[in-house]
Order: C-alpha cells, then structure tokens, then sequence
C-alpha cells in the first residue's frame, strides 16, 4: 500500500468512525475502586484484588492440619477475595515495617463462614518494577503460607484484600519481594513488628 | 527450605520487538495485561486505563445509547479486565482486541439487563439495516481508531481531532491553534502516517 493509499484508508476510517464520547470525570476513580477495591465499588460486582490462584505453601514437610489450614484459605482466596467496598470493620490489626519508612498494617476481621477477611494498606514501598511483584507470607507452625499477592503504586501505597482461613493460627507476618516465575523466597521487605 | 508451590506464576514474556503505543514506562499494552494478570499492578491497570477510556467508553455508550447505563457498563468492563487479566492470551491476538471484546460483552450484557421490551409481531418487511457483522466491523474499526488517536502525542491529535470529528478546514484549525497553516498541514501529515502505523499492527487498514 503506497503512502498515499494508507493516508486515504486512514483517513477513511477517520470519518467513518463516530466522534468518541467524552469520559465523564472520575471514571478513573470509579474504575480503579471497582477493580482495586474500596469505597467507589460498593454499587459494583466483588473484584478480586489478589492473584487468583491458590496460596502456596513452602515447608518441607505438609502437614495434615496445616494442609486443610492451605485448603482453607485457598477457598477463602478464590471465593472472598477482593470484598464488595463495603466499610471495613477491623477486629485486630498488626503493623509491618520496613527499610526506608516503609509500611504496612493488616486489618482483620470478623470471621464468617470459615474466613477471616483482611484488608492490607501498605506505605512507602516503592513499586517492585516490571516482572517483580510483592508477596505476604504468614508463618503458621513451621510452614510458610503465601496470603495475597501485590504491587505498589508509583507512590508507594497499595490497598488491598484478602482473607485467610477462620482458624490459622499464625506466628508472623512478612512481604518478600519476588520475581515472576522464578522460586520463592525473594528478600523480605517489611517485617511485622 | 523447599517449595510445595500449588500455582506457579506464569512467567512474563520477554518483551516483543513490536510493541505497541509505548509509555514512558516503556510497556505495551501485552506487557502492561501481563503485569495487571500476574502482579496485580494497579499501575499497569491505570495505564491500560488511560489508553483505552475513551474508546471503551465510546462503544460502549454507542451500544446502549445511555449515559448512565454507559458509565456502569464502562465501570463493569474494566473491573472486568482486572478479574480476567489472566485469561488473556498474546498468541490469540491483540491486547486491543480483547479489549474490545471485554467492553463489547459488558455493552451487551447491560443491553440484555434492561426491563426487555414488549416484543409485538415482527414487520412483514426487508430490513435493509447493515447485516450484524458488518455493525461488528465497523463498531471494532471504530474502537482501533479512537484508541490509535488517543495514542498520537497531543499536538497531533489535536489537529486529527478538530478536522476529523469537528469538521473544521486546516484554514479554521489554524486560526483556532494560532498556527501557521503549513503546521497544521506537517502536524496532519505526521499524524496520519503515525496512525497508518498503529491501525496497520491492528489488522484495520486493509
């Protein structure tokens, strides 16, 4: 197609193609609490916030308790996930830190139908970069058991959603930094206090 | 310590030596799906977002010719593109094709959600109303270029815009800017081969 038959095909679509409506304002806003989660999506579907898939776990040996704890949350996850935007009502709530005023806290709450949901806000963690993303893990007896997924905004903050099983009982609390499909066990860069 | 991994992330690609509509970020759309399917990235949604508001938001508004119905179909479409991020394939087509689709299933599934009409008898006559898929063309073809023009840098898509969807002469454009005619007249140029180029990698210019 020379030059000039591009320009008229092109030029062709142009008028073809209706003037594009104007995008009312805050639909970004709208948009990013519909599919982030928060107070804007309570009039819309439940979003997943963390990777849908089932929470790993990484311990030499599984255990039977702790293999129907992972079940649990797994279910939790793929089902609980994300949460409807309503108001949170936290029960407990841990702090984590980090290098470099970095932060998080997680709320949970009330248990319901063998979950537990929790709302994690992080702070000053810079964005892990392309193909890295940032994972929590929980130490539950001698395991380790991978509760949500993330990554940070340019800002550095991030909110999202999760939830755990009803009954794990766990020790401590921590973020790794981890590359995408390479093994687990990146740096940890927050750490609860 | 050993890994009992019950998902493995699915590795991001390397990135492709044709990429599309780059940020400053340097990700093309595919990457930028990539990132909201398997790191959560709100940013990368964010990006995606501003790429394709105005499209997405346009066919979809030209599908349900409402408003209101349009903002919340526009709203489900992207909610439904952080949901679905992970079942997009790059080796069954564009970033901007599935994007297309997603925004067109949620049009659709408004449209169907509506109070349904009342059906009377169907006319004993010949529709003579475009066939479905040719509405399905040009509603895509429409959709590629609002998203190439939203695309152009800012001065270039100024002009585009004011000539194409205002109708106004490169003579009234540039009294408008405050331009010569001979910038408008390059600018236009620039313009049209730029967009050649994206809707060509979007399969349209045939």
């Amino acid at each position: 197609m020379s030059t000039n038959d591009e320009f008229e095909r092109v030029e062709q679509l142009l008028r073809s193609a209706p003037a594009p409506a104007a995008v009312p304002s805050g639909m970004l806003d709208v948009a990013r609490e519909a599919a982030l989660g928060g107070p804007g999506a309570q009039r819309r579907t439940v979003v997943s916030v963390a990777r849908p898939r089932v929470p790993r776990l990484r311990l030499g040996r599984l255990t039977a308790g702790v293999a129907v704890m992972a079940a649990a949350a797994a279910a939790a996850l793929v089902i609980g996930v994300g949460g409807n935007g309503s108001p949170f009502d936290a029960q407990t709530t841990i702090a984590l830190a980090g290098p470099n005023e970095a932060s998080a806290t997680v709320d949970f709450g009330a248990a319901k139908q063998g979950t537990r949901p929790m709302l994690v806000k992080i702070h000053n963690l810079r964005p892990a970069g392309p193909g890295w993303y940032y994972e929590m893990w929980f130490k539950v007896s001698n395991d380790e058991v991978s509760a949500v997924t993330f990554n940070t905004s340019s800002s550095g903050n991030a909110t999202v959603r999760s939830a755990i099983s009803a009954d794990m009982h766990w020790g401590t609390c921590w973020v790794t930094r981890e590359k995408v499909g390479g093994p687990d066990g990146g740096p940890v860069v927050l750490r609860s206090t | 310590m050993t890994t009992a991994a019950y998902a493995i992330p699915v590795p991001l690609r390397a990135p492709s030596s044709s990429l599309r509509r780059m940020d400053p970020g340097g990700l093309s759309d595919e990457q930028l799906l990539e990132q909201v399917a398997v790191a959560r990235d709100g940013e990368a949604f964010e990006v995606l977002y501003k790429r394709y508001s105005r499209a997405i938001y346009s066919l979809v508004q030209r599908v349900l010719r409402d408003h209101s119905a349009a903002d919340d179909a526009s709203q489900e479409a992207f909610a439904a593109v952080w949901r679905a991020a992970r079942g997009y394939r790059r080796e069954r087509g564009t970033a901007s094709a599935w994007l297309f689709a997603i925004a067109r299933n949620a049009a659709v599934d408004a449209a169907r959600a509506r109070v349904p009409l009342v059906v009377g008898e169907a006319p004993d006559v010949p529709d003579h109303g475009p066939l479905p898929e040719a509405m399905a063309i040009a509603e895509m073809e429409a959709f590629e270029v609002h998203v190439a023009v939203d695309s152009l840098p800012d001065r270039e898509r100024e002009v585009i815009e004011l000539a194409y969807y205002s109708g106004l002469s490169q003579t009234e454009i540039a009294d408008r800017l405050s331009l010569p005619l001979g910038t408008v007249k390059t600018r236009t140029r620039s313009a049209l081969a730029r967009l050649a180029g994206v809707l060509e990698e979007a399969g349209v210019m045939r």
